[in-house]
Formats: structure tokens, sequence, C-alpha cells
């Protein structure tokens, strides 16, 4: 069994289908890494570290082919948004 | 201001982050559908898109096959002697003059087998009638994706023999690795809905922004440079 597998035993394990179970597993690995640094940073989390942590969190998710790579490519949007949209105000009119 | 502010930080952020991607990360590729399965069945995995084809494919005065695969339009020859070729023309504003890049094939242990490929290369790089060729540009050493040769061979002992019978397959695959997807082609398709297995309204919710930005951007150079708009 390879790592790739995993999700198909898991959804064969569970009753779920593939898809569900590459996308939890997915969210699991994700908040496995960024879970100690949330704990560990307490109340003032980095948002930069957060997202740095998510976007290791996608890489290894994608290596394992368990997402498809648009995943990554919406997070990549929605980070550029934010930080365009932080910039746009601290612009200001 | 800040809308211009938005618009031009979505846009460079947006492409800087894309292009740090790694290329690997594009996913996998898709398995052809071929027919004959090769014993090692990886040989013909990781390609996006594929041609398979095999001897009556070899037409016309020159004995070749051309076809469109990825970003090149290629074309297979076979020499006099039984020797395989294989190249992708090279456009010069979309007209072609006879320029090619001539592929090299190389094993996967390494091997340079050179521009052409001869029987007995194939038969003494072949497992259980399959090899796979990594194809590499003789001029700028880019890739040119994946060749693999494969033949049933229970039936036929050697890849001339196959050959004989039609039965001799190549199948020449890209990959997102190997040319199929570049940068380039991925803002392309992302712009133009035709990211490769993405859901059409998850490239919609992924252009939108983008080509809100790109409009927006466009209709502020052209009432800058029009005064009497009343642009900056």
């Amino acid at each position: 069994m390879s790592l790739t597998d995993i999700p198909s035993y898991f959804s064969d394990y569970t009753g779920i289908n593939e898809t569900t179970a590459q996308v939890i597993l997915s969210i699991i690995i994700i908040v496995a890494i960024l879970f100690p640094y949330l704990v560990l940073a307490h109340k003032n989390p980095s948002t930069t570290i957060s997202l740095i942590l998510v976007f290791l969190g996608e890489c290894v998710v994608l290596g394992l082919g368990w997402m498809p790579f648009w995943i990554m490519i919406m997070t990549i949007c929605v980070t550029a948004l934010s930080i365009a949209w932080l910039g746009g105000h601290l612009a200001g009119d | 201001m800040k809308t211009f502010v938005i618009a031009v930080s979505f846009i460079v952020i947006f492409s800087g982050l894309l292009i740090t991607v790694p290329t690997d990360f594009y996913g996998t590729g898709a398995t052809p559908d071929t027919p004959v399965t090769p014993v090692n069945p990886n040989l013909l995995s990781d390609f996006t898109d594929s041609e398979t084809y095999t001897k009556p494919n070899y037409t016309g005065v020159f004995n070749n096959y051309e076809y469109a695969l990825g970003d090149y339009n290629w074309i297979a020859g076979i020499g006099l002697t039984g020797e395989f070729s294989l190249a992708a023309k090279i456009y010069f504003f979309g007209i072609w003059f006879g320029a090619l890049h001539i592929c090299k094939f190389i094993t996967e242990s390494g091997t340079d087998r050179g521009t052409s490929i001869s029987f007995a290369e194939i038969t003494a790089d072949a497992e259980d009638g399959a090899v796979r060729y990594n194809l590499i540009f003789e001029d700028d050493g880019n890739e040119g994706g994946g060749f693999v040769v494969y033949w049933n061979s229970t039936l036929y002992a050697d890849p001339e023999d196959a050959w004989t019978n039609d039965v001799l397959y190549f199948t020449h695959g890209v990959g997102f690795t190997t040319n199929a997807l570049n940068i380039g082609s991925l803002l392309l398709g992302l712009l133009f809905f035709q990211l490769p297995d993405v859901p059409f309204l998850i490239n919609l919710l992924l252009a939108t922004p983008l080509w809100a930005c790109i409009i927006y951007l466009i209709w502020w150079f052209i009432i800058s440079m029009i005064p009497f708009l009343g642009g900056g």
C-alpha cells in the first residue's frame, strides 16, 4: 500500500466516496501542520506564518495526489486577493 | 487609486505565486487509452495528452506521420534503414519554413540513443515488450515529452516482427512537467476557462477576479490617455 492509496482504503473502510475521503484526510494533514503553531502562538498568531504553513500542508497533499492542483491555485488566488485588498486600503483613496 | 493598487497588486502577486508552484504539483496526469497494455503500465502514465500510432499511420511520399500534441506539431519519420525519428515543427509567425526541433531519445537509465532509434536499440532497451524514452530537443535541450514503444511480446518476439504486422505501437505523451502546461499555458487556460481537469465553475471562480482586474486596468489606461475624459 502506498501513501497515495490511503484515501481509497479510507473510503472503503468508512463507506464514504473517495473524493470526500481525500478532502477529510487533506484537512487532517493541513490542520496537523497548522495546529501546533496556533497552540504555540497562543493569542497572537501571525497570518503570514499561518499562510506559509497552509501552503506547506497543501504541498504535501498535492504531492501525495490527494487533492487536485486547482486547490492550490484557489489558495493562491485568495491569498493574492487578500494582500492586494490590504495594499489597496493602505494606499487610501 | 485604491482600486488601481488592488488590481495591479492582485495580478502581480497572483502571477508571482503561481510561478513559484513546482510544476510537479500541477498533477500526475492521466493514462491514455491504448490498444495494448504494456506489462508495465506505469510506462504510459503521467501523460496529460498523448498520441498513439503505428505503421499504417506512416504515409505519404516521405513516409511520415504528422500530428499535433501539446504546444507543437510533430513529425514522426522512419528512415530507409528502419530507424525512427521524431521532430517538432518550429513556426515563424505562424508559417512553417521547414525548421525543426529534432528530438533525442534518452532511455530511463539515461543512455542517449541519439536522434533516431533502431529496432536493435528498441530490443536492447525494452523489457517485456515495452520501453519508454524521454525526448529532449537536440538544439535547445528542452523536454519534448515521453515516447513509449510497446508490442505484444508473447505474440511477437521482437519489435521488427510486430512492426511488420502493424502492431508495434508508439505512444508519444506530454505531461505537466514536459511542455504540456508551462506557466503561460496555465495562465491562458485559466483566463479562457480551459484549465485541464478543472471543473468549469471552479475555473470561472478563479478567472473572474483576474478578468475584473484586467478589464479595470484597460479601462484605467484608456481614460488616463484621453485627458478630456477626466482621467489622471
